[in-house]
């Protein structure tokens, strides 16, 4: 029987900030794959010092040319460079720790938490990806000999027809009002926005961009953990698997490509495929660290684990429906539930600039519940959704969703009926692509069960229940639509790391 | 003890048909927080519902393909609210109290105002724009794009920066439950037309006036519920005491270039004290919005009050002196250079919280330069001319042109404990210079003191200590 120590992790373990100053050394190596294939790649970590959980994992991708010409794809906007992975898993002598499948869809939510102000500083040049919207008016230029005081303060863009999204106060990508003339190189007032040249993918392995990701990105185990690889006897790896090679999943194609999609396959640069693993020395404290660890009890890692469930649903009719889906985790601690409600359709690619990472809302709003234990976890569903918003928020920490309620729900926008009668994002076209087709597109709900200090509930043999309720009228768009839920549910685990050993405690 | 989370949603008690509003004959939103076991997160505390602009016409706005222009086609249906308090400019005071005894525990006057000052020393333009901000508080900082909002309805979940909310979590039990009583604004101090930009538009007024309705109400809040043992323990312990910060509210005409207020505002223990300005005349006006916190303004060549007065100098007294500043916050060289006067900015971000965890805020350049300055010519300018007017180009990614303007210092950001101002009143001065041939019309003066109180529950009997 596994036995906890009771004994937490030091602070030189954690990524939080020391109680007292540490003489700290550090090392950073390329660590390459020990096999790399299209399908995944494995890269095993030697036994020395105490692994960086923020080291980067350097990848990148080719997209083949059509009829000689490069297509010009992109990065899924609202996830990057995580597009290119499907699933992801770290293995403690051939055991599995964590696991994190749909590396793509669950780091889109986390990445929408990111401050408009990281994401364009940060997450942006590091991970690719375009998604801060601000300010903007409408599509159409006014003609040079039609300029007057109204168009010069609209941008000189036209902007009268709302329910179109031309109308004054949508929202947009920034740059879409100066962005560059192709074929002069200087700036110009246009409607199209294209993704910047440095991070079009390309034909060619040498030109094609490079992105890195955190390996906490990858592996929720690592958040909050630095891994002491010295005092693991036991081999240390962690694998990756490539997402499919398609439009929508790894990466996007722009409207011009639009008819040779099919076409169009992504390649992994397999030389291109690395970590910059940087391991820390703590030469005061190594002795102690390993004693603790190799003699003594060692130490409980506690840590969340995100299990991923996921159902079809039946294609949307006209009147009420009622989903309802179970989701056993019967014995687990669970945190939170968050739920995503991914648009599906024959080709599977999802929509277009946002790929298959999407969370589409119901035009006409819906009802959202969780039954636990046999009981609504909400007295009433909620189906305002500012407080579905709201709920979502109190799941990472309070750390609110970064988007506009544009992007989140319908609210505002249609009718009645849910026919869309005033467009609050912008008509104009981000790489050909009109930037309406993103109303509503990140729609993700969920439910915080964990309570002030962390502790989660623990389930029993009865599945919790996941219900939504909406009521479809007949000219309603979403009608013949079909969705596929995406339940990420965060979970309570322990480790325990002693006699160079790792043992599962939870 | 374990403890378990749950989403408390509580309705209106004087829910009426559900729609609230001076036009829907229901100013006041009255939510009772029972007497339970339970420990309430106040943080997480919301006011949801759904808010409705309704022109003068009695129909929808039509602000998003109009706003732009100078002869609008109806300018009677271009009326919007303030962008950067959102639906919190529709609350104007609210009280909570016990629900057991009636115990005020805070109430704040001009709430909306207190929103003017703080929620843009929060939030910068780019959580407004796309930082989910519309989504909770219902404003988008940016007059066009809220006002694009406010042609439909819109759903909110806003939170209430009460300071009894904000502090630690609130044993229910212990409180005697709570009664949230909100009176709403009226409906001329949360709309208004566009007469700021082109004088024609002065719509919204015929027929009674635009107004606006909140429906679909709802108080929620994050609880944390105790095990049957600890809800024994909750329940049997009546005494104890608990300490929170609250706000007061005080309000004062300025109608002189050298203004000096003296105010009792007897507090033991005194965080901060911030202040905001509007002419007299905007507030309650469909023709201004009653949420801008300008400066001391005077009238331009058209009549309208556009023209900033110079502000030369700001001083806070306690007990005649200066206290905490042992020197007059001198703003005159910059206002006179045309540029953002540092110091008084610095305090002013310093007062609610510490400037060096500020990291967010609706002030920068555009908002600090934006009022034309009279017959000052700053360097490099003409006469009369704003480095950056409204009237200019719309900015996309950047802030409205419009001044964000507050007075404020903080007393103790190091023990959170503050001053005493018992029996030693708080002074404040205000010093200007009108341009020649200019007259000062009132301006109100909205001054909100924060300060810690601690309840003292004994035996079923609460006194509130301030």
């Amino acid at each position: 029987m596994n036995k906890s120590s009771g004994k937490q992790l030091p602070a030189v373990l954690r990524t939080d900030v020391y109680d007292v100053p540490v003489g700290q050394d550090i090392n950073t190596d390329l660590l390459y794959p020990v096999n790399i294939s299209q399908q995944g790649a494995k890269f095993v970590f030697p036994r020395k010092g105490v692994l960086d959980s923020n080291s980067q994992i350097n990848i990148s991708q080719t997209c083949n040319q059509i009829a000689g010409d490069e297509t010009k794809c992109y990065l899924p906007t609202s996830t990057g460079a995580l597009a290119m992975v499907r699933r992801a898993w770290l293995t403690i002598g051939g055991r599995r720790v964590s696991t994190l499948d749909q590396v793509g869809h669950y780091n889109t939510w986390k990445r929408l938490h990111f401050s408009n102000e990281y994401r364009e500083g940060v997450a942006m040049p590091k991970q690719g990806g375009n998604d801060v919207f601000v300010g903007s008016t409408g599509k159409d230029i006014v003609a040079v000999g039609a300029v007057d005081a109204t168009s010069v303060k609209q941008r000189g863009f036209l902007a009268n027809a709302p329910n179109t999204g031309a109308g004054n106060g949508v929202l947009g990508r920034i740059g879409t009002e100066y962005s560059k003339d192709p074929a002069t190189g200087l700036q110009r007032n246009t409607a199209d926005k294209t993704t910047d040249s440095s991070d079009l993918i390309t034909s060619n392995a040498a030109t094609t961009p490079n992105y890195a990701i955190g390996l906490s990105q990858l592996i929720p185990f690592l958040v909050g953990v630095q891994l002491p690889l010295f005092a693991i006897a036991e081999e240390v790896a962690l694998n990756v698997e490539w997402a499919t090679s398609e439009f929508g999943h790894r990466f996007c194609v722009p409207q011009a490509q639009l008819a040779n999609q099919n076409n169009i396959f992504s390649t992994i640069v397999e030389n291109d495929v690395y970590i910059m693993a940087d391991y820390m020395f703590f030469p005061a404290q190594m002795e102690t660290l390993q004693e603790e660890i190799m003699e003594k009890g060692g130490f409980d890692i506690p840590y969340d684990e995100i299990q991923v469930q996921e159902t079809t649903t039946a294609v949307l009719t006209q009147g009420s429906i009622t989903t309802e889906i179970q989701l056993p985790l019967g014995g687990k601690v669970l945190k939170s539930v968050v739920v995503q409600q991914e648009i599906t359709d024959g080709a599977d690619e999802g929509l277009v600039n946002v790929g298959r990472y999407n969370s589409m809302a119901l035009r006409q709003g819906q009802s959202v519940n969780l039954t636990i234990e046999s009981r609504p976890f909400y007295a009433n569903s909620i189906s305002n959704p500012s407080l579905q918003l709201s709920e979502a928020n109190a799941i990472e920490s309070g750390i609110p969703l970064q988007l506009c309620m544009y992007k989140y729900s319908w609210d505002n926008q249609v009718n009645a009926f849910g026919v869309v009668d005033k467009a609050g994002i912008t008509d104009r076209t981000f790489n050909g692509h009109i930037s309406l087709i993103e109303m509503g597109s990140q729609f993700w709900t969920g439910v915080k069960l964990e309570n002030m200090s962390g502790r989660g509930i623990r389930m029993s043999n009865l599945p919790a229940i996941f219900t939504r309720r909406a009521t479809l009228d007949a000219t309603n768009p979403d009608i013949g639509k079909q969705h596929r839920l995406r339940f990420f549910c965060k979970t309570a685990r322990m480790l325990n790391i002693s006699g160079g050993i790792v043992n599962m405690i939870e | 003890m374990a403890y378990r989370r749950e989403l408390i949603q509580i309705r209106p008690t004087n829910l009426g048909n559900g729609v609230f509003g001076s036009r829907a004959g229901l100013p006041q939103i009255i939510f009772e927080i029972p007497q339970v076991p339970k420990i309430c997160n106040g943080k997480s505390l919301k006011i949801s519902g759904k808010f409705k602009a309704q022109a003068s016409t009695g129909v929808a706005p039509n602000n998003a393909s109009q706003f732009f222009q100078q002869v609008a086609a109806n300018t009677d249906n271009i009326v919007y609210m303030d962008g950067r308090t959102g639906i919190s400019s529709c609350f104007d005071v609210v009280s909570i109290q016990s629900l057991s005894n009636g115990q005020t525990y805070e109430n704040i006057k001009n709430y909306n105002r207190l929103c003017s000052s703080i929620m843009p020393l929060n939030e910068s333009i780019k959580s407004y724009l796309n930082g989910g901000i519309d989504g909770l508080y219902g404003g988008l900082s940016k007059e066009v794009s809220t006002a694009a909002k406010c042609d439909k309805q819109f759903s909110f979940a806003t939170p209430l920066w009460c300071g009894f909310l904000q502090g630690s979590p609130i044993d229910l039990n212990l409180v005697g439950g709570i009664r949230i009583v909100i009176s709403l604004s009226p409906d001329n101090f949360v709309l208004r037309n566009n007469k700021w930009r082109f004088a024609t538009n002065q719509g919204g007024q015929a027929n009674g006036g635009a107004f606006y309705e909140l429906s679909d109400m709802m108080l929620t809040f994050e609880a944390e519920v105790p095990d049957a043992e600890g809800q024994e323990a909750m329940m049997s312990n009546m005494n104890g005491a608990w300490e929170y910060n609250a706000y007061s509210s005080f309000y004062n005409v300025i109608q002189s270039n050298d203004h000096s207020a003296i105010l009792n505002i007897n507090t033991g223990r005194t965080i901060a004290t911030i202040a905001n300005i509007i002419p007299s005349s905007f507030l309650n006006n469909y023709n201004y919005n009653s949420s801008w916190a300008t400066q001391l303004l005077t009238e331009d060549t058209a009549g309208t009050l556009k023209n900033r007065i110079t502000m030369t100098d700001f001083t806070l007294t306690k007990g005649g002196l200066r206290i905490p500043l042992d020197f007059e916050v001198d703003s005159e060289d910059s206002q006179k250079n045309g540029t953002c006067s540092s110091a008084k900015n610095f305090e002013e971000l310093n007062a609610i919280r510490p400037v060096w965890s500020l990291s967010n805020f609706e002030k920068s350049p555009t908002t600090e330069l934006s009022l034309a300055l009279g017959n000052v010519v700053a360097a490099g300018q003409a006469q009369d001319q704003a480095r950056h007017s409204l009237q200019e180009q719309y900015s996309v990614c950047l802030e409205d042109k419009i001044k964000c303007d507050n007075f404020g210092v903080a007393y103790d950001h190091i023990t959170n404990n503050g001053l005493n101002f018992k029996g030693t009143p708080l002074g404040l001065r205000i010093q200007s210079i009108a341009p020649t041939g200019t007259s000062m019309k009132p301006h109100s003066l909205f001054l909100y003191i924060k300060h810690k109180n601690t309840i003292v529950f004994n035996n079923g009997l609460v006194n509130v200590v301030s």
